[in-house]
Parts: C-alpha cells; structure tokens; sequence
C-alpha cells in the first residue's frame, strides 16, 4: 500500500491520486513509453567480483617476561593478606554512622543486621544513594562458639559526605573466624565481591583506596597450640597496578610447614593476564589435602606457566606469606 | 517550548481539511499541484513538476539529499542554483557529504540498526536526570561509527579501533581520557585496559544489550552478528526437539552441544559470545560494575557454556580477535553496503539489487573501505534517484522524526522542547515513537505509513513551528528565515504583491515548486489567507495559519 493512503484517509476527502509508483499503476513512466533505466552501478556481468581480503596490522606478541609473572603472583598474595572484610565492615559502617541523621536514611536494624536505603540528603548535606545491610561482631560466643569476628554486607549505593570524601560500593562480604570453647583450631571463611571505593584521609593504606574489583571466596585454619596454618582461595581480584591488573585464583591451597611437609608449593592454577589480554597460567602441584602425598621434586616452590600452548618455563614467586601467619591472614 | 497556538492556526486546520479545497489538492505529494509546471525546475510549465519519466527531478534530489545528508531542505542558494542549471544537482548532493550535518544524520540513521539511543538506563548513575546520560550513552558506538565513516577512516576501524567517542557527560562516569575542560563529542581511549575493539569494546554497545549469566552473551552475539554481518540468528529457522527436557540444564547444555537443531545455531554462536564475558556485569545497575571492562571475568565460559573463543570454526583469543575476525569477514563489507543501501532507500534489499550492491563494495574495496564513496555511488546512483518501485526506487521516502524536527528548526527556528527534552528525540516525556519513530527498546523499527498519531504530531509541529516563525521573523526582520517579503501589514485588496512574492517564495523554499503569480496554487493560498484574517483581523495569525498548511504539505512528510 502506498504509504500516502492513511494520511489520505485522514484528511477524509476526496482528493488526486498521488502519482503511481508502482509497477501496476499507470501514467508516468508508462505513458512516457520510456524503458526502466539501466542500472548504472551493476558491474559487466562476465567480471567477478574481487575478492576481499582484509590484512590486519602485524603485531608481534611477546609473552609476558617471567620475572614478571612471578612479580605478579606475589603481589596478588600481598594483596589477599590485606583484603580484609571485616575492616570493609567496620569501615562501612562508622562512615554511615557518622553521616546519616534521623531523617537519611532510613535505617532499620532487622534480625542481627542494619539495614539502611536512601536517595536523600541529610541536614549537614551529606549524600545517602542506594541501599546496604550490614552487620560486624567480634569477639563474640554464641553457645561453645567463640567467634573472633563475624560479619557480612551486601549491597549498592554510594554516601556522600559534605567534606567531599565517599564511599561507593557495590557486592558485600561474608565473613567469620571461630574456635569451639577450649580448642586451639581456628576457622575462618570470607567472600568478598565487588567494588568499594573509599576516599579521604581515613581510606589511605586501606585497600578500599585502591579500587580493586574482587571475587575471593576463602578459608583459613591455624592451630593456636600447634602453630599449623592452611589457606584456601578462589576466585580473582582485578585493578592492580603493579605487574598485572588482573589475577585469577583456581584452587589455590597452601600449608605451612608444621601442617606439610610440601609447604612451598601451592595447589591449584594462577592466572595472570598479559597487557595483550592473553592469560599466562601457573600450574601448581602442592598438595589439595595436607595429607596427600607429592612427589617430592614438585614441592620446589615453582609452577609451569603457560601461554596458549606455549610452554613459556618454570615461575617461583616466595607465596610464603600466605602461610606464615600467626592468628588470621588478614592481621 | 510548549505548544501554545492561536485559534486562527487551529481553524486553518479546519479550513484545509475542507473538501474539495485546492489546498487539499495541494497536499498530495507526486499528485498535480497545477496544470504546468517544469519537469527539469518544478516551475509552472505544465506537466508533473517532481519527476522526470521514472527518475526523481533534479529538483527533487536536491531536496531529498539534503535531508538524507544534512536534515534539512536545501537552501534558497541551492535552490536556485539547480533552477538556473539542473545539471548542478549532482555537485551539490556529493558535496552534502562534507557538511558536518552529515555525521550527526548518521547517528540518526544507523540507530535504526544498532537501536542504542534508547531513553532506558540500567544503570543507576549518580545523577538526578538520568535521560540525558542515557542518549549520549546509547550514541557511543553511533557516534564511533560516525567518525568513521565521515572522516574517511577504514570501515574496519569500526571493529578494530583503538577509541571511542564520548562527550563531557560520558567522561564524568566511564573510565576515559576525556579532557578536562572540553565540552562535545571527542575521539577518547578508555582507560581501564579494555581490548581495543571499536563498537565491540563500547560501554554504550553492551549496556545496551544485556546478558544474564544463563543466556551468557549469545543475545550480545547475535547483535554483533545482526548489525555486523547482516546475520540475525533469529531469522532461521529451527527444527526444535521437544523431547529435550528445558528444566534439565545438563541436558540443555548436552543439547546446545550434540542435539543438531540446537548446533545449528549454537555451534557458531556461543564461540562468538565466549568473547563477551568481559562485559559481563554481576550487577548491571552498579556505575562501577556496568561502567567498567572486567577482565577477571574473561574466561567465565570456561565454567558457564564450557565454549572456548571462536569464530567460525576458527579458533580465536581475545575481543581483539574478534574484532579482527569480523573485520576479515567478507560478509562484513557486504553488510556495510547493504545496509547504507537499506537505509538511504528505506526498504530492504531484494535479489533484484545484487548487481547494484555489488557495484557499491567493488567501489568499497576500491576505495580503501571508506564509506563516503560508498555514499556518494549511492545518491548518485538510479535506485536512489528513481521515483518508481518498479525499477528499484523508493518513489517517497517518510520523513523519520529526527528530519521533520531538524528541517523545521532550519526552517523556522523553532524546536518542540518541553521540560528542557527535545520532544521528538524521547519517548519518557516526548513523542519519538508516536511521531513515527523507534524507542530501541519496545519500537525497533521506524513506522512504515503515516498513522493518525504521527500525523497528529506533524499537524501540531507545523502549527507551533509556524507560530514560531511569524513572531521571531516580526520581531528581527533583518534575520528573518521565511519571511523576507512582507511585513505583516499587507492585505489582499489593498497591496497582494508582496504577498504573493513571499507565497512564491514559501513554495519555493519548502518543496523547490515555482507557481506563477496568477497560478491557481498562489490564488488559493490568499484565499485561505482572508479566511484566516478574517476571524480576528490579525495578519500575523493569518500568516501563521498559511505557513502551517504549507509546512503540513506531504512534501514534508514525504521527499
């Protein structure tokens, strides 16, 4: 249908006919007697079409330097020991506290929990935006359980404070450290995802300053009395800035030495992510159990690294610090 | 702006849809407006004033050009120009591909196909007008597309580019390197270490086009393909096992990968989606997740679909990659020109356009992969020129709502805003999709046919814009736009000169038609001016009357 016809019909009259355009009208080109034009642009018919090929720029791919693989790997285990919940936690919430009022936001306390949501502005012009709940105990006994710490956040939004720091956030943390009443052996676990961002003085030499984006879901134990330790990750924290932005963590497990007797090599796969995008991955052979037996030669400290297919050698980062810690990694 | 109209434009209304009227007559694009005019100029000679056999008239190119290239109608200069020599039509319309009008309708254009400038925004960015980020966030990839195309960059850097653009909003919330200071669309590097893929590493592209983790990108996959390569998976068709258990998803991912009316489709395009995880977002209304490219989720496929980076059959890395593969895809280029093809013709190609298509990527290829020959072939070409659906033409293009308000402004100055929105450029307060156009969202193609609300958009446009015109033209007569030839105390009877020279040259200036002074079109025209006049004596309101029918001619709802 012509599209003039509804605007024809709008204007309910009887008006002209627009000119036909289409093959079965008449008039126009039909009266002229002309032939349709040739089509002006159409190639001879007898000539193929040239072929299309396209040459990307040569760029000539350097693995990443193995040297800094393992500056890699070790500054992502620095980086774990400081990512602490609960100082997330604590951190969060005295910022709340200290700029809300009792207008912004509201906050309700549910369960064991603070809840607060807002887009509002307290008197003093501090800025709520988003929501949070959260909660952080220490030193805490529930029943025979004595928790060091246990808490959680979770949620999206950003505080504002007048003196132009904020914290911005999104994700939460999970997080516990606890011991049966008369025992030595010490658990933890934490997951922490996503972004907190805190600005200010009170932010500097925390790792909130740094913007890291983080996935980690780990666990811990020690023996207060044996002095074992073991550690287990998962997970990846990306926005470093020293010889990576990124790392991934696959199962990585690690026992000092009172616990195995292979306490140099961890389990597990850490990748490292090359300035090309490429991922150059760390296969380690430690053991998954403190128990399980390896043979000896793959407890030297050091792990395959890969690129693609590319065996690119042996790395040896010192990840002594994931195991040589007294009471809780993150201390 | 609102719309605040005098009774006298309103009763025009009235006036003009009376039956039998010669203005009704006049409102029929293609239909005779007299009984001589020009065919070469659209002056009063004597036949059909607009095409010349089967093929537009010079006249009608030039009008129809400037408003695919730049908007607007041609200009009094242009006009003339053809009038005097119609052969100078063909110089003017390439050189409309210089005008920096041109990238802006680009933007317009291929958002027919990308669908990014929509009014929704995901995310919750810290900002008490989440409209405006919205339109500059959905233009990004249009406005990187753009640059390419009008500053005479490689096709591929769509795919391969190394920035972005952004404007002085997108740099307050995107990791970019948006100068301090600048103002307007800039070339800007994201600075978040992102691949360097073009519209593939665009923040504007994948905000856009969500994924949940269950649908791990494949919807993202088939837009690239869709936009890029002309290749909508959803236009195939599926043989569907029923007997697949949908609730299973082991078995649904045993299927994607062994069932073949699944592999038909999936064993192509989850390798496509595997490049996308970086954009991933766990929680797309986070301006820190959803603003930022996230590595550390790169390799997710390894544990969502468990398929590897691939294109085709060919193993690939990276977003890099990717971009590199489609760049090397020579359903790329084919796409790029069927889609310039399809959008200046406003219909979709059929095999009768495969000779045509071809001529235009031989003049792609040859050109280097720059698009603006691609262009100039095609308004040079007879399909763009043809006034016949029989031989490949579009005979009359609709005026999408973008053009109805760019052309108005140009002409009359005026612009339909309200609460600080342009009202045709939104569908949250304004009137985008009911005007005809495409909210990207739940309207993804412009409408095909004037319907009553696009036509009820375009009557009170031209009754505001006309308004507009009279009172700013009185006001600063030494920067009068239309007109130039009265002064708004003239009266029929006592002094019609001047005002049938500025009836001639509102005709002449809107639709490139030249009527004789005595002719039965300009004679109507004053009738309908005395009408007007006569219901409050007031010339300015008559005035604004006669310019809102003339401005309502279907040559502006068509060209």
């Amino acid at each position: 249908m012509s599209p003039l016809l509804p605007l024809l019909s709008l204007l309910a009259c009887q008006t002209p006919a627009p000119a036909p355009t289409s093959s079965s009208g008449s008039g126009g080109s039909a009266d002229s007697g002309e032939e349709p034009p040739v089509e002006d642009t159409a190639p001879p018919s007898d000539d193929l079409p040239t072929e299309y090929t396209y040459v990307p720029e040569e760029v000539e791919l350097e693995p990443m330097d193995l040297d800094a693989v393992e500056a890699a790997i070790e500054e992502v285990a620095a980086v774990y020991l400081l990512l602490d919940p609960l100082e997330l936690t604590a951190s969060f919430q005295a910022f709340r506290d200290t700029h809300a009022d009792a207008d912004c936001p509201i906050i309700e306390d549910r369960d064991l929990s603070t809840y607060w949501q807002g887009d509002c502005t307290t008197a003093d012009g501090a800025e709520f935006l988003g929501y949070a709940y959260s909660r952080a105990d220490t030193d805490l006994t529930v029943g025979d359980q004595i928790y060091d710490d246990i808490g959680e956040l979770a949620g999206i939004g950003k505080i504002a404070a007048p003196d132009g720091t904020d914290f911005e956030f999104w994700g939460g943390s999970t997080h516990r450290t606890f011991r049966s009443e008369g025992s030595g052996d010490l658990r933890g676990s934490a997951y922490l995802f996503g972004q907190m961002i805190w600005t200010g003085p009170s932010a500097e030499d925390t790792w909130m300053d740094d913007g890291l984006i983080v996935d980690l879901i780990s666990s811990t134990a020690t023996d207060l009395d044996l002095g074992t330790t073991e550690v287990h990750i998962n997970g990846s924290i990306s926005g470093l800035t020293g010889a990576t932005t990124t790392v991934l963590l696959d199962d990585v497990s690690m026992y000092g030495p009172e616990r195995s007797r292979c306490h140099l090599e961890p389990a597990g796969q850490i990748s490292v992510r090359d300035p090309n995008g490429l991922w150059v991955v760390v296969d380690f052979h430690g053991p998954i159990e403190a128990d399980d037996a390896i043979y000896e030669p793959d407890c030297d400290g050091c792990g395959r690294a890969w690129w693609g297919d590319e065996d690119l050698g042996l790395v040896c980062p010192d990840l002594s610090p994931l195991w040589d810690w007294e009471r809780r990694p993150w201390d | 702006m609102g719309l605040r109209l005098p009774r006298v434009v309103l009763t025009a209304t009235l006036l003009l849809a009376s039956c039998g009227d010669p203005q009704v007559q006049g409102l029929t694009p293609g239909g005779s407006l007299s009984e001589d005019s020009d065919p070469g100029t659209g002056a009063d000679t004597g036949t059909d004033p607009v095409e010349v056999g089967e093929q537009l008239s010079p006249m009608r190119l030039l009008f129809r050009a400037s408003l695919d290239l730049r908007g607007v109608r041609p200009s009094l200069d242009e006009i003339e120009a053809v009038r005097a020599d119609p052969e100078t039509v063909d110089a003017l319309i390439v050189g409309f591909l210089d005008d920096p009008r041109f990238a802006e309708r680009l933007v317009y254009l291929y958002d027919e196909r990308f669908q990014t400038r929509t009014d929704v925004l995901v995310v919750r960015y810290d900002t008490d007008d989440p409209l405006s980020l919205a339109k500059p966030i959905g233009e990004e990839p249009l406005r990187v597309l753009a640059q390419v195309i009008s500053q005479d960059l490689a096709y591929t850097e769509l795919v391969t580019a190394d920035w972005t653009m952004a404007n002085e909003k997108l740099g307050t919330i995107w990791p970019i390197d948006y100068p301090e200071g600048e103002t307007g669309w800039q070339v800007v590097q994201y600075t978040d270490h992102r691949p360097s893929a073009g519209v593939l590493s665009s923040n504007g592209l994948w905000d856009r086009y969500g994924s949940t983790e269950s649908n791990a990108n494949r919807g993202r996959a088939n837009t690239l393909s869709r936009i890029l390569l002309c290749s909508d998976y959803l236009d195939r068709s599926i043989e569907f096992d029923r007997d697949v258990e949908l609730l299973d998803e082991e078995a649904v991912r045993d299927a994607l990968h062994n069932n073949p009316g699944c592999v038909a489709c999936h064993a192509t395009l989850d390798p496509l989606a595997s490049h996308l995880w970086g954009f991933y977002f766990v929680n797309q209304t986070s301006p820190l997740d959803a603003g930022a490219y996230h590595p550390e989720r790169e390799l997710f496929w390894e544990d969502t679909t468990g398929t590897a980076p691939g294109y085709f059959g060919e193993p690939t890395l990276t977003l890099d990659d990717l971009g590199e593969q489609v760049a090397g895809d020579s359903r790329f280029v084919e796409c790029a020109v069927s889609t310039a093809f399809e959008l200046m013709l406003q219909r979709r190609h059929g095999i009768d356009d495969l000779d045509t298509l071809t001529a235009l990527r031989e003049t792609l290829l040859a050109e280097d992969l720059r698009m603006r020959p691609v262009f100039a072939e095609l308004i040079g070409g007879s399909h763009y020129r043809s006034a016949d659906e029989a031989t490949g033409g579009t005979p009359w293009k609709i005026t999408r709502p973008d053009v109805l308000a760019s052309q108005l402004e140009d002409l009359t100055g005026y612009r339909f805003t309200a609460q600080g929105r342009d009202m045709l450029d939104n569908d949250t307060v304004g009137l985008r999709s009911l005007a005809g156009g495409m909210d990207g969202t739940y309207v993804t193609v412009p409408a095909a046919e004037i319907n009553t609300m696009s036509w009820l958009v375009v009557e009170r446009m031209a009754q505001a814009a006309a308004s507009y015109a009279v009172t700013s033209d009185l006001a600063n007569p030494e920067a009068a736009r239309l007109f130039t030839e009265v002064d708004f105390t003239e009266h029929p009877d006592a002094d019609p000169d001047p005002m049938i020279a500025q009836l001639q040259l509102l005709h002449l200036r809107l639709t490139g038609t030249e009527h004789a002074a005595d002719s039965e079109v300009i004679a109507a025209d004053l009738t309908l001016w005395s009408e007007l006049y006569a219901i409050d004596e007031d010339p300015e309101a008559a005035w604004a009357g006669v310019l809102s029918v003339r401005l309502r001619d279907p040559e502006v709802l068509f060209y």
